[in-house]
């Protein structure tokens, strides 16, 4: 009993001290699940993944996002004279600034989440450096081939759990306002189908609340959000028949 | 980053497969063809199909065009949203919704009869209709609310295999002439006249219903100026060729004059022509394959009412609830759970009213619904003249004019001509409430949609400027301020 109580403090002193970044918490969100929030499937874990790295980019204002003659958003690269402080955001804006010209959100978004790019893997190889996740090999047999399998596994789960935790704590605490980052989260939540999830016991005010918040988010990510839906959902119904 | 998502895009064939699938071609010479001619008991069967090919060719030469204007082609209800106005496109969807709804529950009827026969072919068992029904239909909850690669897959197996078949019989049954010579007497055009020509027009176009699936796939496809074009055109053209030599072979094998008689006596007639041609197995392998063609035809129409739903639902005319993706599948779950439970609702309903499978439900419920879908075509065809009316942009005046003129007044003579000859489709009085209810029936949903958009407009202002936009409806309160 004692030995379990003094493990207690220091498992919530990791979650307190625990790197947070939009594509981190994205990535605990979409695909480690728990009883209560299950792991989103392909392609819109690796869209909503796309989505918070571009995020990334425009809150740091590396990017940006333009509207074209026929109305498509763009994204766009901003001359800064820092460039961002990782390799997650250096290599996307790289890849934005050797394009010929802008192009459109939702064309960043399929191709940032095919499987060429595997964005899942790249993500997950800098968590773990950060020290939040851990690498694991194993072997499998798929079609009579023996294969090797990466998977990666969170170093604390209570980590993992803590973003769901924050963003549906926000929904209840009426009073205080809630960060941009976890509103523009709320949304992504929306977009890659955890409102269930997210919105599970919670108040229609708290949705309303919700909904408000995301109203007052920067244009440029409002649009992203929306590009985000609109491809999930494309994803969703374009390949029935 | 162009050339990698060049890779996925859509190329004509994998379009064609798309619609190919979604119209199901033994479903319909096997079970359609045959009960076209024991109601109309004339030999223009054929005739039908290439009249109807025809009109929809010239209304494909609009339709086409005005998908490669409109960013999100969306169905049709979003060419009547741009053409004629948001209120006009919500009535469009309700119309759509339901006919599509009811053609996919009227298959069920169909699919009971064919399994309680095979179950007695091959376990002598005799059982109600409903229980391959409600087998059929929790296979199609299933597959529904799957992951999409499955379904796609399956679908594809079925078509292929009854592809091949519907080849085989029809060959063989141009192999075996009543009477030792072939007659192309269903062939003339004056084959098709009488109070049964509208009946067998309504019939002949709900076995297109499919040939609108490649503009879906628009923003998808690897060149949308061309490819959309290409896929729905060749469409139109296999199904015709696929209809028209297996609807001819028919009344070759048995003789023009005896073809009503024979489709009236035996409802499996092409596979009891097949099986006394080719031998007894024949017989079993077509009513199989019948049973899975009519499931995958069934799945192809749920996953069409589940993406009419879920579209709905993102522009919020609809309850949000069914724009929801199910983040274990990315697939639309509560639409398509929607759909499955209005698909047994009347399955149940049925067996305690204690109707008939094949007549009230699989006839009666599927004519009605190609009503619907005659109506929603031929509204998209006046929204796409009064879209290119008001922006002819750079289209030919034969594509942005004369065709769209001549498919409105060929759709609203097909139109009239069904409403009009409809109690003959039912096999029913003149007076009789079925034949006038059903258009009114449709009139009014159309009716209560244009009024729901006027609300709409009123009410949420938000919600209004997102119809006719699909999954993009989110964007369209963004698109009215704009970026910089």
């Amino acid at each position: 009993m004692s030995s379990s109580n003094s493990i207690i403090p220091s498992r919530i002193a990791l979650v307190s001290d625990a790197p947070t970044r939009l594509v981190y918490d994205t990535v605990w969100l979409t695909t480690v699940g728990n009883p209560w929030k299950p792991v989103v499937a392909p392609p819109a874990d690796s869209l909503g993944i796309a989505a918070a790295l571009i995020a990334e980019l425009l809150q740091s204002a590396h990017a940006t996002i333009v509207t074209d003659r026929t109305g498509d958003h763009l994204l766009m690269p901003l001359q800064v004279p820092t460039p961002p402080t990782d390799s997650l955001g250096l290599a996307l804006i790289d890849q934005v600034w050797a394009e010929p010209g802008p192009q459109p959100i939702r064309q960043w978004l399929q191709y940032l989440a095919s499987d060429d790019i595997d964005i899942y893997s790249r993500v997950a190889e800098h968590m773990v450096i950060a020290g939040l996740m851990r690498r694991h090999e194993h072997t499998v047999r798929k079609r009579l081939r023996q294969r090797n399998e990466v998977i990666y596994r969170p170093v604390e789960s209570l980590v993992a759990d803590a973003p769901m935790h924050r963003l549906r704590r926000w929904l209840e605490q009426l009073e205080e306002p809630i960060a941009a980052s976890d509103t523009f989260l709320m949304g992504l939540c929306e977009a890659v189908g955890l409102e269930t999830a997210l919105y599970r016991h919670r108040s229609d005010a708290a949705r309303e609340r919700a909904e408000q918040h995301q109203r007052a988010l920067p244009e440029a990510q409002r649009v992203l959000l929306g590009r985000l839906a609109e491809t999930v959902s494309t994803a969703a119904t374009s390949t029935i028949i | 980053m162009a050339a990698s998502l060049a890779k996925g895009r859509l190329g004509t064939s994998r379009l064609l497969h798309f619609s190919l699938t979604a119209a199901t071609p033994l479903t319909v010479i096997a079970g359609g063809v045959v009960v076209m001619y024991a109601i109309a008991g004339q030999s223009g069967i054929p005739i039908a199909y290439i009249t109807i090919a025809a009109i929809l060719a010239v209304f494909a030469v609009g339709y086409t065009a005005m998908a490669r204007h409109i960013t999100n082609a969306g169905a049709m209800y979003a060419f009547v949203a741009r053409g004629l106005g948001r209120p006009a496109g919500v009535g469009a969807a309700w119309v759509a919704a339901c006919s599509y709804s009811a053609l996919q529950v009227s298959l069920y009827g169909l699919l009971g009869l064919q399994g309680a026969a095979l179950i007695e072919r091959f376990t002598g068992a005799v059982v109600s209709w409903s229980v391959p029904a409600l087998a059929a239909w929790a296979l199609i909850t299933v597959l529904g609310t799957r992951a999409v690669d499955l379904n796609a897959a399956v679908l594809a197996v079925l078509l292929a295999v009854e592809i091949a078949v519907v080849a085989v019989f029809s060959v063989s049954n141009l192999l075996h002439p009543a009477g030792g010579s072939l007659s192309f007497g269903a062939l003339s055009p004056a084959a098709l006249t009488g109070p049964g020509a509208g009946a067998l027009l309504a019939l002949a176009f709900v076995g297109f219903v499919g040939f609108e699936a490649p503009t879906v796939y628009a923003e998808e496809a690897r060149d949308p100026r061309r490819t959309v074009a290409r896929a729905t055109f060749a469409t139109i053209g296999v199904l015709t060729l696929i209809y028209v030599i297996a609807s001819w072979s028919m009344p070759v094998a048995v003789g023009d004059d005896q073809i009503g008689q024979a489709a009236s006596a035996d409802p499996d007639l092409m596979f009891t022509l097949a099986g006394s041609q080719l031998g007894a197995a024949w017989f079993t392998i077509g009513q199989l394959l019948l049973f899975t063609s009519v499931t995958a035809a069934g799945l192809s129409f749920h996953n069409t009412v589940a993406r009419y739903l879920f579209a709905l639902g993102r522009e919020r005319v609809l309850p949000a609830r069914l724009g929801r993706t199910s983040p274990r599948t990315c697939a639309p779950a509560i639409a398509s759970l929607a759909q499955s439970g209005i698909a047994g609702a009347v399955i149940v309903l049925w067996v305690l009213l204690d109707l008939d499978p094949l007549v009230d439900l699989f006839y009666s419920v599927g004519t009605s619904a190609g009503i619907g879908l005659i109506a929603l075509v031929t509204a998209c065809a006046v929204a796409v003249l009064a879209f290119f009316w008001r922006h002819r942009s750079g289209e030919s005046a034969w594509t942005a004019r004369i065709a769209p003129l001549l498919a409105c007044a060929a759709l609203a003579w097909v139109l009239y001509l069904s409403v009009a000859h409809f109690h003959t489709l039912l096999g029913v009085d003149q007076d009789a409430l079925l034949p006038r209810l059903v258009p009114i029936l449709v009139g009014f949903l159309a009716a209560a949609g244009i009024v729901w958009g006027l609300v709409l407009r009123r009410l949420l202002p938000e919600t209004y400027h997102g119809i006719g936009h699909g999954s993009k409806a989110a964007l369209a309160p963004i698109q009215e301020t704009g970026l910089r």
